[in-house]
């Protein structure tokens, strides 16, 4: 399961609702005045208030309009246009260029040439630099400057260079569209500035514009604004000196304060308005974004191939005639699509997955585009919709112009093909990936803020790992339980400081698969840069951005399972397992012809789930006995079902209850029958609210699109989704619904909030959780031997799948040097695994590889002396070998191979030494004087170099010592007549893991495993606390506490913890690392 | 004889903290203590207090992860301290200069291991047994004596170095003593760790299963060094004592001091100085022989059937010159009380420092000159301190700050500040407070006209623009937003005043004299 999003702290405007409301009066009858230097935080540790701060505030002083100009970035601004367009302010976009020589010019474009000019210059600053870095030379500006209109900022001391550098930007932008900066910035000398620049003004000719260089919105982030420079400084408040700015007056400020300011410049302050009125005449608005067009067969346009395509596709899928839902559906999305010129985008995507096809890499299509009949039908998803009835609608919206949205899964290890074809295909200039803005969260900002404070590392540390845990308010009583004390004002100034800096981006980052793609080219929308990762560009927007300017982008993410499903194919055809038509299996062909496999259902019903994709967490296989899935769609609300979001909204209980039969299913109307049949009542998905909405309530498809949108957001912005949930009841009264059910209905739908699960999402996720299932029931030897081969991915360690194979009669053979591949290979008749070199801990590939094709071409080795020799490899990976026991073909064990490569030598000519006949003599002689290990110690040097042992299980060689304790095996305590509920037990067993769920208030879950089996253990929060060391530190440990049963789940609710990590280490001196 | 001390870093703060230095002594028995150091950045433990131990926190985890490990009230209580090898390693030194009462030939057991802090003593105990009154003895007294220093110590009396090494640190119990000739039966069940070998050889070793020095032994011994290197035969030897190996004593250094004792009581002032004077220039030649400077002497008078009397002088910088010491004593000789008479003076250098070599050069480079580094300032100072006090003489460094008063800061240390940024133009003399001063100005925060201030009026003729200073609001102290400005009068003087802008009220907190 994939870890909880912690909710964005503070949502793109576009997402917000912000009913453009201002919160405080318009001051009116201001002198007229723009405040175009303007940095937000979008300028990293230096400005300090939003954009959408600065917009309100500068609409709120009654500017005539409010403009940001960040250092060399864009970043900020679609924030800003969006919130100005909520507010009805006009917005100037602005940047400052920080040239190479320091000084700095704002720009400001008049035109969508100019704006384009603009992306391109700072795109080739960035490009060329480092990442988070931009290098422009004057000329790179000069050669770009037609349509913008520029200022110049006078450095601090005025000297001939700047003279020189103030002509020549004269020259390209003359006077009209040139000015020079004056601020008023009560240093003392403010007068004998002003004058130094008039004279400067008229002697170059380039007239002067007043700006009051504003880093925040008000004079209350003056101290945040200190703290910002200490970070970016490194440095604490104290040591910051004079880098701090020595009042707080860089807030943006009224028209009249600005008169005043410059009395005697009052053509400055006018030129202000003059400069924005012509800036305006550009607006983000006129960015047209186009979809690149698709390329189709000649004389054919993009909306004829596509359903050529489509209906090709249909023909394909259904031997046996495109059912009329299908075909209706098709002809439905189809004109849609045409309609809103989306074509090219499903064309594109077709493209990708028939690329990714071609080069055997798996992938599937999620997301409610995705399951559309089209990309059904297109080979996108396999999720059919004749068995389906999905919203379209819901992403792709006829009114609001929202893009439709697919996701594409490939296999993790391959993605990165596929990322460099789009590259390729489109160009750098064309495609890049969506930039993610990394915001500061509590901790990071308490860790930053309280550094800059001077607070010691402990206490900072102390508070940091506490933050998150209190929530939004500390209290003082928390603060004490920590050692520290609350009225100290430090601690005070730290958690206030940190309330406001919490949200603040903090760097771009790249979003995970977002790829923005473009007809013309992609730079003159937006700047590009490059990305951390080589051979990877990034643009400057978000998604929330993206969303906002409309532009289309795909998401290639990466899925583990689908590396492991396409090895597991790959292997099975090894051993004569094909598709129908003779190839290797396919997901299409599992899907089609061993669909409702009952033996499947029932090894999933069992909770046998160990390794396959997303019912294997062990929420989800207590889950699974109750809710009996025996199809597919049972699948998909297993995956949804299991999640904050429908455990939150109190549905799970309800929708087990009816499937057991307890409660009755009734529904009070059959129009709602028709859309909650499918979950016996119970609303699951975020589709089904919508749905509900619209046939209960009346709402249109988009006001159902609203209110899910206010579902992802209500926790944040709570008022929303009251109004949708007024509309809501109204509505469903209106129709003759009562108000109990309107009202139950309603607050399912708010249990959503964060984490619902859409339908479409978990259609296509339990396609691979029933391929997975079905490849672990037939094959589990090629299953489990994929699994290991894709790690790291999934929940268990090689160890538990290679254990879980054994339950399956898999048989596992150990790693061996004679036989082994660097990847687990199937053996005999395929239901056997060689363990591959790959387990081995510290061995490179190209040594196993290096290895196996000496194996290949020489034959077997007999002695460590000849593999050494042969295969090249060196020293240390024999070690690593030898560790790992890999010599057993040879007859050594670990301890005698290991004695065997002690006196070789790298560095020596192995061609020409021998190894002389008393060192033989000796060599033999220590053969047999080596002491003898315990079995117990060489099983935990099997886990230390192997992370698994095929000998035995650690615990079974104390299991005498426990069994005089009380304690029982794994085995036993699932047994039920032997261990019924509420019975007292002691189980022990090796730690695999241990987890606090955020959802569980507390309590600790710990898994430990016996020679038998796993054993659940659950711990409250104050029996964890006491027995604290044993909980966070045993790897062997004791529980005592009573059984709890639901069904066949098993837990022992633990009064007791012990360590018995002295047991083992009795039996064996060597722990180290163990594990 | 070996003495391992296994948490010499946390007995060495402890008993620091006794001593009540800063450190609160009580703490001992309420605070967990943990030293720490940064590795990859990130905190790790690189010692820990007994108590901490009990609830299982080691060497070499995060801090993080040993925070969590005590119950929460005691969580906050946790007291984290630096790593400070070089405090650890000088205070070694001096417990090994401490434990040549028992042996006049002690070293310092330093680890083979790269990156291990020295965490033992060797002390030669050849001949000592029969001071002792046998063994077991000088063993029970040893370990009694490192038991006061409340210092924990494992300690092995054995023929060989190396079987005294294992014994006391792998030896089952705390003092151990292996009699001539039984040093293989021994050590063979002590663990491979115990014969100082390097970490990656022991790993070898137990990589093969050979865990114990018997193990070890029983294999051929052709094999080894092929296999493990030349030191695992040679530890082996010496432990068993087949090889020789010696040790590296360190020499006790007494505190520089020099005594002369007269052939009977005087009161005789003039002897007594030139006595005390004589002593001086001994005690100067021997700070000269090691390099070092004093930066506190006491100069002791034993007085016939009185208590001695203690005069203590202290200088700013490490001195070795007799002359100067002379010249701060003598104003303290001058009134010391005498008694029946003195019969003998001794000085001490009770605090020194290292003096570094100051090149002389021809021509003096000012610039580079700290302030108060030349001779006669020194001096000079030392002279004020000692007749007037240690208060009596501070030094002023810059700070870096916007506001006036904080841009300074006094001290007593004569450090030479770094030249820190100034910020705008700065009176020449500023007023230790504001004096509040009435003003007429036309606009709030327009140009002064006139001024009344010491009880006089005067024009203005010039104004500049205000310059404002907000206070620094982590300070914590309540204050105002301030607009300064540097106004001229008819005199011609410029004067530096400021208005509150919160009250509105005019001070004049400077002149340019």
């Amino acid at each position: 399961m994939p870890d909880i999003e912690f909710p964005k702290l503070r949502p793109h405007p576009a997402k917000a609702d912000l009913n453009g409301s201002l919160d405080r009066p318009i001051q009116e009858g201001q002198t007229p005045y723009v405040e175009l230097d303007v940095t937000s935080n979008f300028t990293f540790l230096t400005g300090a208030s939003h954009p959408e701060e600065l917009v309100e505030r500068a609409a709120v002083l009654g500017h005539t309009a409010s403009a940001i100009a960040d250092t060399n970035s864009l970043a900020g601004v679609v924030r800003a246009h969006v919130s100005a367009k909520q507010m009805g302010v006009r917005f100037v976009v602005g940047c400052r260029i920080v040239l190479d020589s320091e000084l700095a010019v704002l720009v400001y474009p008049t035109s969508k040439s100019a704006y384009a000019r603009l992306c391109r210059l700072l795109t080739l600053g960035k490009r060329r630099a480092p990442k988070g870095e931009c290098h422009l030379a004057v000329h790179d500006l000069v050669e770009r400057s037609a349509g913008l209109l520029a200022i110049v900022q006078p450095p601090e001391i005025i000297g001939d260079g700047f003279l020189e550098f103030l002509e020549g930007l004269r020259g390209a932008f003359d006077d009209d569209r040139l000015s020079l900066a004056a601020s008023a910035m009560y240093r003392g000398h403010d007068q004998h500035r002003l004058a130094q620049l008039e004279s400067l003004a008229a002697h170059s000719g380039v007239p002067m514009v007043a700006t009051n260089r504003a880093l925040y919105h008000t004079p209350q982030r003056r101290a945040l604004q200190d703290v910002l420079t200490c970070i970016r400084h490194g440095c604490t408040i104290e040591q910051a000196g004079l880098r701090l700015e020595s009042h707080a007056e860089r807030h943006l400020k009224a028209g009249d304060d600005m008169a005043r300011l410059f009395a005697r410049y009052p053509e400055a302050v006018r030129r202000t308005v003059d400069i924005a009125e012509r800036a305006l005449a550009f607006d983000l608005d006129q960015l047209r974004y186009e979809y690149p067009a698709a390329e189709c067969p000649p004389g054919m346009s993009a909306a004829a191939h596509l359903e050529q395509e489509a209906w090709a596709g249909a023909q394909r899928r259904y031997s046996g005639g495109v059912p009329d839902r299908t075909a209706e559906a098709l002809r439905y999305e189809l004109a849609l699509i045409a309609e809103l010129k989306y074509e090219a985008y499903f064309l594109t995507c077709y493209d990708i997955v028939r690329f990714a096809r071609s080069r055997g890499i798996l992938c599937q299509g999620r997301g409610g585009a995705a399951n559309s009949a089209v990309c059904y039908c297109l080979g996108i998803t396999e999720v059919d919709p004749a068995r389906f009835s999905l919203l379209f609608e819901r992403f792709i919206s006829r009114e609001r112009g929202d893009p439709p949205d697919i996701d594409i899964d490939f296999e993790h290890e391959r993605r990165e093909e596929v990322l460099q074809y789009i590259y390729e295909k489109y160009g750098r200039e064309r495609a890049a990936m969506t930039a993610e803005v990394i915001s500061y969260r509590g901790r990071s900002a308490v860790r930053e803020v309280g550094k800059a404070m001077g607070l010691p590392a402990d206490c900072v540390d102390a508070l940091a790992k506490n933050l998150d845990r209190w929530g939004d308010k500390p209290t003082g009583d928390r603060i004490a339980e920590i050692g520290l004390n609350p009225r100290d004002p430090t601690i005070r100034h730290v958690l206030e400081l940190t309330n406001q800096l919490v949200g603040f981006p903090r760097h771009l980052s790249q979003h995970v698969g977002g790829m923005v793609i473009t007809q013309g080219p992609l730079c003159d929308l937006v700047p590009i840069e490059n990305a951390a990762m080589e051979d990877r560009t990034v643009i400057e927007w978000d998604k929330d951005d993206i969303d906002a300017m409309g532009m289309l982008k795909v998401d290639c993410l990466g899925l583990g399972m689908l590396t492991c499903i396409r090895k597991a194919f790959e292997m099975l055809k090894g051993v004569g397992v094909a598709g129908p038509d003779g190839g290797t299996l396919t997901i299409a062909d599992v899907m089609t012809h061993e669909q409702d496999d009952d033996d499947v259902y029932a090894m999933i019903s069992r909770a046998d789930t160990v390794g396959v994709f997303q019912i294997e967490s062990r929420a989800q296989m207590s889950m699974l006995p109750r809710l009996k899935p025996r199809c597919f769609y049972d699948l998909v609300i297993e995956v949804a079902i299991v999640r904050p979001g429908p455990i939150q909204g109190g549905m799970v209980h309800p929708y087990l209850r009816r499937r057991e039969g307890v409660e009755p299913v009734a529904y009070p109307r059959p129009e709602v029958k028709r859309v909650l049949e499918r979950t016996l009542g119970v609303p699951l998905f975020q589709e089904q609210a919508m749905q509900l909405a619209i046939v209960a309530a009346g709402f249109t498809p988009d006001q159902a699109d609203g209110l899910r949108r206010s579902m992802a957001a209500w926790k944040r912005k709570g008022n929303a989704i009251y109004r949708y949930g007024q509309q809501l009841i109204d509505g469903m009264l209106a129709n003759g619904y009562e108000e109990d059910f309107a009202n139950q209905c309603f607050e399912q739908i708010k249990g959503f909030s964060e984490y619902g699960f859409p339908e479409s999402h978990a259609a296509s996720f339990a396609i691979l959780v029933y391929v997975s299932c079905w490849l672990k029931h037939h094959h589990p030897a090629a299953f489990a031997a994929a699994l290991i081969n894709s790690q790291p991915m999934g929940f268990y360690q090689p160890a538990q799948i290679v254990r879980d194979a054994q339950d399956h009669g898999v048989e596992i053979r150990p790693i061996d040097v004679n036989h082994s591949h660097h990847n687990c290979i199937l053996e005999g008749n395929g239901n056997t695994i060689r363990l591959g070199m790959r387990m081995v801990k510290g061995l490179a590939v190209a040594d196993a590889e290096a290895i196996a094709r000496a194996v290949a071409s020489r034959g077997l080795f007999a002695t460590v002396e000849s593999l050494w020799r042969e295969s090249g490899i060196g020293t240390r990976a024999l070690r690593c070998l030898a560790r790992a026991d890999a010599f057993g073909s040879m007859g050594l064990d670990r301890q005698r191979a290991l004695w065997q490569i002690k006196p070789l030598r790298d560095a020596s000519m192995p061609l020409f030494e021998t190894v002389d006949g008393t060192d033989q003599e000796e060599t033999a002689a220590g053969l047999d004087r080596l002491p003898s290990i315990a079995p117990a110690t060489r099983v935990l040097q099997d886990y230390s170099a192997v992370g698994l042992s095929l000998k035995a299980h650690p615990v079974s060689f104390v299991r005498e010592d426990l069994a005089q304790r009380g304690a029982i095996t794994a085995r036993d305590l699932r047994n039920e007549t032997q261990c019924p509920a509420k019975r007292s037990v002691s189980v022990a067993g090796l730690v695999l893991c241990r987890q606090r769920p955020g959802t569980a208030s507390g309590v600790t879950f710990i898994t430990l495993e016996d020679e038998t089996g796993i054993a659940n253990l659950i711990i409250w929060k104050d029996t964890f606390e006491r027995y604290r060391r044993v909980g966070r530190l045993a790897r062997l440990m004791l529980a005592h506490g009573t059984v709890e049963r639901q069904g066949i789940v098993v837990h022992v609710h633990v009064h007791r913890l012990e360590s018995i990590d002295s047991m083992l280490s009795g039996v064996a001196v060597t722990s180290r690392d163990f594990h | 004889m070996a003495v391992w001390l296994p948490q010499w870093t946390i007995d060495r703060r402890f008993r620091q903290s006794q001593r009540g230095s800063k450190h609160n002594a009580a703490r001992e028995m309420q605070q967990p203590l943990l030293v720490v150091a940064d590795q990859h950045q990130r905190q790790v433990v690189t010692a820990c207090c007994a108590r901490s131990r009990r609830v299982g926190v080691r060497a070499g985890m995060a801090v993080v992860q040993a925070r969590a490990l005590f119950a929460p009230d005691e969580a906050g209580s946790v007291c984290l301290e630096p790593h400070e090898p070089e405090c650890d390693r000088v205070a070694l030194h001096k417990l090994a200069v401490w434990a040549h009462r028992f042996s006049p030939v002690v070293a310092i057991d330093t680890p083979t291991e790269e990156g291990r802090e020295p965490d033992g003593l060797l002390l030669d105990m050849t001949g000592s047994e029969a001071v002792f009154d046998g063994e077991e003895r000088m063993l029970r007294v040893v370990a009694e004596r490192f038991g006061r220093l409340r210092v924990h110590a494992h300690i092995a009396v054995a023929p060989t170095i190396g079987s005294a090494w294992a014994m006391a640190r792998f030896g089952s119990a705390p003092s151990s003593a292996v009699r001539p000739g039984n040093q293989r039966d021994a050590i063979a069940p002590l663990p491979i760790a115990a014969l100082r070998l390097p970490a990656e050889t022991t790993i070898g070793l137990s990589d093969i299963g050979i865990e114990t020095i018997s193990q070890l032994m029983d294999l051929p011994r052709a094999a080894l060094p092929a296999r493990f290197g030349e030191d695992v035969l040679l530890q082996l030897d010496r432990a068993l004592g087949h090889a020789m190996e010696t040790i590296d004593p360190i020499r006790p250094l007494p505190l520089p001091m020099a005594e002369r004792v007269f052939d009977g009581p005087t009161d005789r002032i003039e002897s007594i100085e030139h006595a005390v004077q004589g002593v001086l220039d001994e005690l100067a030649g021997v700070l000269r022989e090691r390099q070092v400077g004093a930066r506190e002497v006491a100069l002791v008078l034993h007085r016939s059937d009185l208590e001695p009397e203690y005069l203590e002088i202290t200088m700013a910088r490490p001195s070795c010159d007799a002359q100067h010491l002379w010249r701060l004593l003598r104003p303290k000789l001058e009134h010391a009380h005498l008694g029946f008479g003195v019969e003998g003076v001794l000085v001490r250098a009770d605090a020194v420092e290292r003096i570094l070599h100051e090149q002389s050069s021809h021509w003096r480079d000012t610039s580079q000159q700290q302030w108060g580094s030349d001779r006669e300032t020194i001096a000079l100072i030392d002279t004020m301190r000692n007749r007037m006090g240690s208060e009596s003489v501070r030094h002023a460094v810059l700070r870096e700050s916007h506001l006036p008063e904080r841009a300074f800061a006094m001290q007593r240390e004569l450090a030479s500040s770094p030249v820190a940024l100034t910020p705008n133009d700065r009176p020449t003399m500023l007023f230790d407070h504001p004096i509040p001063i009435e003003v007429i100005a036309l606009t709030p925060d327009g140009p002064v006209h006139r001024v009344r201030w010491d009880s006089r009026d005067h024009v203005v003729t010039s104004c500049a623009s205000p310059e404002r200073l907000s206070n620094e609001w982590w300070q914590h102290t309540a204050g105002s937003t301030r607009d300064y400005y540097a106004v001229r009068i008819e005199s011609g003087r410029w004067l530096w005043l400021a208005r509150a802008i919160e009250t509105n009220k005019w001070f004049i907190h400077g002149v340019w004299a």
